[in-house]
C-alpha cells in the first residue's frame, strides 16, 4: 500500500475528466424532457395541495431536525443498506458453497 | 517521558479508512437528519476518504484493469464492475450535489442554480450508490467481520 502524489493526481484528474464529460448532459433533450415532466408533476401536486413544491421541500431540509426526526432520517439509508446487503450475503454464500461442494471433473485417462 | 508508539499494518490502516468512509457516507445519506449545510460539508470529507480508499487499493485496481479482458475469475470481474459502478455513481452524486449546492457554494460566494435535472440525478444516483455499497459490503462481509474481531475484539481469526 503506497499513496503517492502521482497516484493521487491521476485519480483526481480522471474524476475531474469524467465530471467535465458529464456536464453537457444538462443540455440534452433528455434533460429538457426531465425538467418538463418534473415541473409538470410539481405544479400538479401543488394544485392538489400536496407537498410537491420543491422550494418548500428544500426549506424543510434546511431546518435541522430534533429528537425523533434525526432517527427517522437515518432509517432510509439503514434499510437501503440492510435489506439488499443481507440478501447479497446469503446469495454470495450460496454461490461460494455451490462451487466449493461441486465435484471436480475426473481426469481423462 | 515514556512515549507510546502505535504500529499498524496495512490491513489495519485499510480497515480504519473504510470505517471512516462508511461513517461519513452513512451520515451524508440522511440529509433529513443532518440538515443541508452539514450534509454538504461532510460530503467533501467523505470524498476525501473515498479517494484515499481508492489509493489504498491502487495495486488491485491496476492489476485487474490490465487483466480485465484476459483470464480472470468471475468474482474478481464482478467486483471490478461493481466498484466501477460505485465510483461512477459517487462522481455523478458529487457533481450534481455541487451544482445544486445551497451551503458550500454560497459560502464561497458562488450562487448555484437549483436545476430540477441535477436534483433528480442527485437523488437517483445517491440511492444507486447506497444499493451498490450494500452489495460491496456484503461481498466483503467476511473480511469486515474478521477485521472487526482482530482489531476491535483482539481475537485471532482464521480465513
Amino acid at each position: 500500500m503506497k499513496i503517492t502524489l502521482k497516484r493521487t493526481f491521476i485519480v483526481l484528474f480522471v474524476t475531474l475528466l469524467i465530471s467535465l464529460a458529464l456536464l453537457p448532459l444538462s443540455q440534452t433533450s433528455w434533460a429538457q424532457d426531465m425538467r418538463g415532466s418534473l415541473r409538470g408533476s410539481e405544479s400538479g401536486q401543488a394544485v392538489l395541495g400536496g407537498r410537491g413544491d420543491s422550494a418548500e421541500r428544500l426549506e424543510s431540509l434546511n431546518r435541522i431536525p430534533t429528537g425523533i426526526g434525526i432517527i427517522t432520517g437515518f432509517l432510509r439509508p439503514a434499510l437501503f443498506l440492510l435489506i439488499p446487503g443481507s440478501i447479497t450475503v446469503v446469495i454470495h454464500r450460496a454461490i461460494k458453497n455451490f462451487f466449493r461442494s461441486r465435484p471436480h471433473k475426473p481426469l481423462a485417462i | 517521558m515514556n512515549q507510546r508508539t502505535i504500529k499498524m499494518n496495512s490491513n489495519q490502516v485499510n480497515w480504519l479508512i473504510d470505517i471512516a468512509a462508511f461513517t461519513f457516507f452513512f451520515l451524508i445519506s440522511a440529509p433529513q437528519s443532518t440538515g443541508i449545510p452539514l450534509h454538504e460539508w461532510l460530503s467533501f470529507v467523505f470524498f476525501g476518504t473515498f479517494i484515499v480508499h481508492i489509493l489504498t487499493h491502487w495495486e488491485w485496481i491496476t492489476s485487474v484493469t490490465k487483466r480485465l479482458f484476459k483470464k480472470l475469475s468471475g468474482e474478481t470481474r464482478f467486483n471490478y464492475v461493481l466498484n466501477f459502478l460505485f465510483y461512477f455513481s459517487i462522481i455523478i452524486t458529487m457533481l450534481s450535489g455541487i451544482l445544486i449546492s445551497q451551503a458550500v457554494l454560497p459560502a464561497l460566494g458562488i450562487e448555484a442554480k437549483n436545476d430540477p435535472f441535477w436534483r433528480s440525478l442527485h437523488n437517483l444516483f445517491s440511492n444507486l450508490s447506497l444499493l451498490v455499497l450494500a452489495v460491496h459490503l456484503a461481498v466483503h462481509w467476511n473480511w469486515i467481520v474478521n477485521a472487526f474481531k482482530r482489531y476491535v475484539l483482539r481475537k485471532t481469526t482464521t480465513h
